[in-house]
This record gives structure tokens, sequence and C-alpha cells, in this order.
């Protein structure tokens, strides 16, 4: 059975990213190429992942460096953030959490109900991620605060 | 009259923002509740003229503690949060008794026409 590659979800969280930036920040990210792995990816310092499940399953990840974060945290909350504190931390999973309801909606209207979980953070220097039995493709989007990193692992479950 | 607010929400980003926008217009936020148990709690202590809560929370999601606030208080004012994608759930929350509600990211003009108008 051909393994998926989750390119073809990828889309509906890259639009959903444009549009929640776009509504957020009054910005157009831009994309830069995509790029497929079939092993373990590099981790950025900031990483938000959230879990899809049901008709889908797999994961979604928004990564990014330390002073990007700052710099999204800060130009959500309207002050200068100095260091990733609980606030700061919380504006980040809203960023992740808002795309991904965005896109679960669009893949739902295609057909493919699937539930998010919340986010959870991944904070560390050099630290890889497997995501079991899964392809991910990752895309980086520029913004004024920064480069962040949109990476999707996800496969259609088995229907009988 | 100052609008009296209790907004419920997981996410301390997401009350501060909604803080934000109620201090613009002068309304007072009388508590913040980080899941829907609290929610009750705090709506029975406080008796605010608003709670804006949001779906899904830890303990206890935003759609039972809307129908334990309207078991109480069959004249509670609720405005149910959501995220992109959860407007499904809407449904069963104004079945529970929820009034109106707004989706984040929240746009401020829309925060106060749902506030101004369910309290007309």
């Amino acid at each position: 059975m051909a393994q998926a590659t989750g390119f073809d979800y990828l889309r509906a969280f890259d639009e959903a990213a444009e549009r929640v930036f776009q509504e957020i920040l009054g910005e157009t990210p831009a994309k830069g190429p995509p790029v497929v792995s079939a092993g373990p990816t590099q981790l950025q310092a900031v990483n938000v992942n959230i879990g899809i499940a049901g008709a889908l399953a797999g994961h979604f990840r928004l990564g990014m460096d330390d002073p990007t974060a700052r710099a999204l945290a800060g130009a959500m909350l309207g002050e200068d953030v100095t260091e990733l504190d609980e606030m700061s931390l919380s504006a980040l999973c809203e960023v992740a959490n808002m795309i991904a309801g965005s896109a679960r909606s669009s893949l739902t209207h295609e057909g493919a109900l699937s539930e998010i979980t919340p986010p959870s953070i991944l904070l560390g220097q050099g630290l890889s991620e497997s995501w079991y039995n899964l392809r991910t493709v990752s895309v980086p989007l520029t913004l004024g605060a920064g480069v962040l990193f949109l990476t999707v692992g996800i496969r259609a479950n088995f229907k009988p | 009259m100052s609008i009296r607010l209790l907004i419920v929400d997981d996410a301390p980003f997401v009350r501060r923002s909604l803080s934000k926008i109620a201090e613009e217009r002068g309304w007072q936020v009388v508590g913040e509740a980080g899941n829907g148990k609290e929610a009750v709690d705090q709506y029975l202590a406080l008796k605010p003229d608003i709670v804006t809560m949001d779906i899904t929370m830890p303990e206890m999601d935003g759609i039972t503690a809307v129908k334990e606030i309207m078991g109480r208080d069959p004249a509670a004012r609720i405005i149910m949060c959501t995220a992109l994608g959860q407007q499904d759930m809407v449904v069963e929350a104004v079945r529970a008794g929820a009034r109106d509600f707004i989706v984040k990211p929240f746009k401020k003009e829309r925060v106060f026409a749902a506030i101004e108008g369910v309290l007309k």
C-alpha cells in the first residue's frame, strides 16, 4: 500500500495559515518551497504541535527560532516580549490552534471529519522528531516577525 | 452603567485579548475562569451581566458549563467563543442556552456588537 506523503493535506494548512496571519497581523506570508521528508525532522527552537485524529490522523507543527517566536508573540500581545513566558507561549499556541482549526474546517468540508488536540510546546535546541509511519511536508512562511516552518504529517485512516 | 463580564477560556492569551477589548469599551471584567467548572462557580458567586465562554476546555467543557449555568439561572446571558472550524459546536451551545457566538481571532467590533446585542 502506498504510504501517504501528507502533501495533499499541506494545502489546507498552508491556506489556513494565510487566512489566520492576514486576520491577526494583516500580513500575507511569503511561502518558500515545500520539503518532503520520510525520516526524523530537525526541530526549531520553539515548536507548537497539534495532533489530528478521525478520518485523518497525524500531526501539525509550527516551528520557529526564538527571536521569531518573541516577535510573533509580541505582535499578538501588542507589547515587547523579551522572554517566552506563559502568556507569550499561550499566544503562540493560539496561532497554531487557529491554523489547525481553520484547516480542519476545510478538510471537513471535503469529507474528512477529524478532530484536533490541544497544542503542546517543545522548546530546545538541536532536537529532532519522528512521526511514526508518516512522511512530513514542511513549508517555510516568511512574515515580518521572521520565518515560521509549517510542517504536516497526515494520512487518511483506513475505511473498511 | 458598566457591563460586568466573566471571561472563560483555558488560554491566558485569549482571556487577555478579551479583557483588553472590554477595557476599551469601559466594561468591567469581574472574573476570569480557565475551565467550565470554575466558570459555573464564578458565575454563581459574581452574577455577571455577560459570560464569554470557550467551548473546548479541560475538566468541564463550555457546552456543559452553559447547561449547568442555565439550569441554575435561565436568565444568564452567555456568548460562546469558538475557534475557526468549531462553528458546528455552536449549534449545540445555542440549544443549551447560549445567546450568540464570537469567532477567534476576535474582531473587536464583532465582540462589541455581540455583547451589546445580547444585553438589549
